[in-house]
């Protein structure tokens, strides 16, 4: 009972020198917690049927037995042992070899009739009989059923986590219940660590969180994190408000923020745009590229990637609409073509492709943060936003938009990357230069818009520098062109003002 | 003149799941484990037995762990007592504690207590919970 195998977890420096923590083994857990779990801790895991309870608990316990732990695995009511394993059996954590081992598997069943004392007894006995050093206790809703009182229930719970956490023995116990309801209050206050499993429908989509109710002794992030459960059992997705917010705490950005230095430039390897830009993008800032859909938001983003490819530096390129195949087909006609190819094999150019369909918005920024955080890249390319951003609306609501997004830029502002994103505009043809009135033109440092606009009867495409924080810029309205092979060209400024159309002058001349 | 019971642990804590854990670790460790639960009933206790070490809780009802040492402290001035507590090192020296056991503690803080103060009455080492 006394745990030999607690670890540290990577995920978080521990509070003291003496603080340890067990790992749980599921993925971004420990962070969420703040750490991992405290040995000889008395978990609750709460949530509705079919949340997630029994899988998440199985899952941390077959963890610490493959650490070498001894396991003990307790059913009360909720399902016969040999269902319970052939359930757990599905899953890629479900080891048969430590069955029998350091997992055991024992009924409730035929203690629990003798009243709550007596099973919390056995519980007790049997863990020091086999030298347990987690027990897992599925159930305890129809167990609290079995005395009828909460305070019976709650004795139960004291006098097990009490005993067996004075042991060093961490005891993981689900329960059929909703988090938030008042009912379970007064037994969840012997908890150490209480998490809440929700799952609900929005729409005809399925959507699973977790949140850490309490957890004594870390500092968990609050909120509500995203969980997939597939067959590797639960993965969760730790918000990324609450995930920035502790990096910069931890990393004391505060003091240390500087502002992007001016003078370092990343640039779009086209001269006459990089001119307009003062000689590119100022490193360390985040740049929209806003326009009309299928204006060349994509290409010009491309070209950014590939110039730091060139200047040998890596870039991240994540991709909601094109795979690597169709931007390569998108890139072929072009000079950039082979350039792409040449990016892409030579791990300079590291693309990550996510349809947004069926994913939750912090799963998203789990797999870029984790890239981010193995490539070191110095660019980043989204392309686009919009489609993250309609996700991040979809799952949760358009008021937590502008938080997220303030934090996505502070993730990458962290890690001293400089950002591009494209964003289509609603606009397909505009009769006039196009206002852009989404929160990321504000959150963004720097706004190029591109354009498509009627001009001398035909459709010309129009790039302007709408704002550049850091730096100054040449605001000047440049058309330019999409021609094979050359790619993307900026053109001569245009002669006289009076050449780009307004609003107005567009209706004179048709009503005329 | 009292003969000390060289292998038996009194434990003084009011909080049963935290003294039967205690008797569990002294047991494994090959001592002879005494429950108590409050400074009046271990008073009790000591006119028949004379335990080897004390271990005591600080906040009980009926007698605390420090009125416990100061009445033990009259009769038995060389037995070792080990306070328990959650409120800090400063309560030793005003007890009148050999030593203070900060809570929560683990089953390696008692079992290097137990090696500190007491011979083991097994030539086993003392056995581990955890596998």
């Amino acid at each position: 009972m006394k745990a030999k195998n607690t670890l540290t977890t990577d995920a978080q420096p521990a509070k003291n020198a003496t603080q340890t923590y067990l790992p749980t083994g599921v993925a971004n857990l420990d962070e969420v917690l703040g750490g991992g779990l405290s040995p000889g801790a008395l978990v609750l895991i709460m949530g509705l049927p079919g949340s997630g309870k029994t899988t998440l608990a199985n899952q941390i316990a077959f963890a610490a037995a493959r650490r070498g732990q001894t396991v003990l695995i307790l059913t009360a009511l909720s399902e016969p042992t040999s269902k319970i394993i052939a359930h757990l059996s599905t899953f890629t954590f479900f080891d048969q070899a430590l069955v029998g081992g350091n997992v055991q598997f024992m009924s409730l069943q035929n203690m629990l009739p003798h009243g709550l004392k007596v099973t919390s007894d056995e519980v007790v006995a049997m863990a020091r009989s086999i030298g347990a050093g987690m027990i897992v206790l599925d159930g305890f809703r129809g167990m609290r059923g079995t005395d009828g009182s909460p305070q019976e229930a709650r004795q139960f719970l004291y006098d097990v986590g009490a005993t067996l956490g004075t042991l060093g023995v961490t005891t993981l116990i689900t329960s059929e219940a909703d988090p938030r309801d008042p009912t379970f209050f007064p037994e969840t206050t012997a908890a150490d660590v209480i998490l809440g499993m929700h799952y609900a429908l929005s729409g005809v989509r399925q959507r699973r969180g977790i949140e850490v109710v309490k957890a004594r002794g870390t500092s968990p992030l609050a909120g509500l994190h995203g969980i997939d459960l597939t067959v590797e059992g639960v993965k969760v997705y730790p918000q990324l408000e609450g995930r920035v917010a502790r990096a910069l705490r931890q990393a004391c950005v505060a003091e240390t923020h500087t502002v992007a230095d001016a003078r370092a430039r990343q640039s779009f390897g086209l001269p006459d745009l990089d001119a307009l830009l003062d000689g590119g993008i100022p490193r360390g800032t985040s740049t929209l590229i806003a326009g009309s859909p299928g204006v060349g938001k994509s290409l010009l983003a491309l070209y950014f990637a590939l110039a730091g490819s060139a200047a040998g530096e890596r870039t991240v390129y994540l991709s909601f609409r094109e795979d690597q195949p169709q931007l390569q087909r998108l890139a072929a006609p072009f000079t950039i073509g082979d350039q792409l190819a040449t990016a892409c094999a030579d791990g300079s150019m590291t693309f990550l492709y996510q349809p947004t369909i069926e994913i939750h918005p912090d799963a998203i920024a789990d797999m870029l943060l984790t890239t981010l955080d193995r490539v070191q890249p110095q660019r980043l390319v989204i392309d686009s936003i919009a489609e993250w951003a309609a996700a991040v609306t979809r799952t949760s609501s358009a008021a937590r938009l502008d938080d997220y997004l303030t934090a996505l830029l502070q993730a990458t502002e962290i890690r001293r990357l400089t950002t591009v994103m494209t964003h289509a505009t609603t606009k397909v043809i505009a009769l006039s230069l196009d206002v852009f009135n989404e929160p990321l033109a504000m959150l963004a440092e720097n706004m190029l818009i591109l354009q498509q606009i009627p001009l001398h009867a035909r459709l010309q495409r129009v790039v302007s520098v709408a704002k550049m924080r850091y730096s100054r810029h040449d605001d000047t309205l440049r058309a330019f062109d999409i021609v094979a092979p050359t790619g993307l060209q900026v053109l001569a400024p245009f002669a006289g003002g009076a050449e780009i159309p307004t609003e107005h002058s567009w209706h004179a001349v048709q009503s005329a | 003149m009292e003969t000390r019971e060289p292998f038996l642990v009194l434990i003084v804590e009011d909080e049963e799941p935290i003294a039967t854990a205690l008797s569990f670790i002294i047991e494994d460790a090959g001592y002879v484990p005494l429950i108590a639960m409050h400074g009046r009933q271990a008073l009790d206790v000591l006119r028949d037995r004379y335990p080897a070490l004390i271990i005591t809780d600080l906040m009980m009802p009926y007698m605390n762990g420090a009125q416990l040492i100061q009445a033990v402290r009259a009769q038995h001035r060389d037995l070792p007592i080990v306070l328990m507590t959650a409120a800090g090192p400063r309560y030793s020296a005003t007890a009148g504690a050999d030593e203070v056991l900060p809570k929560p503690f683990n089953v390696d803080d008692i079992e290097a207590l137990l090696h500190r103060y007491l011979v083991r009455s097994s030539s086993d080492p003392p056995r581990s919970y955890a596998h």
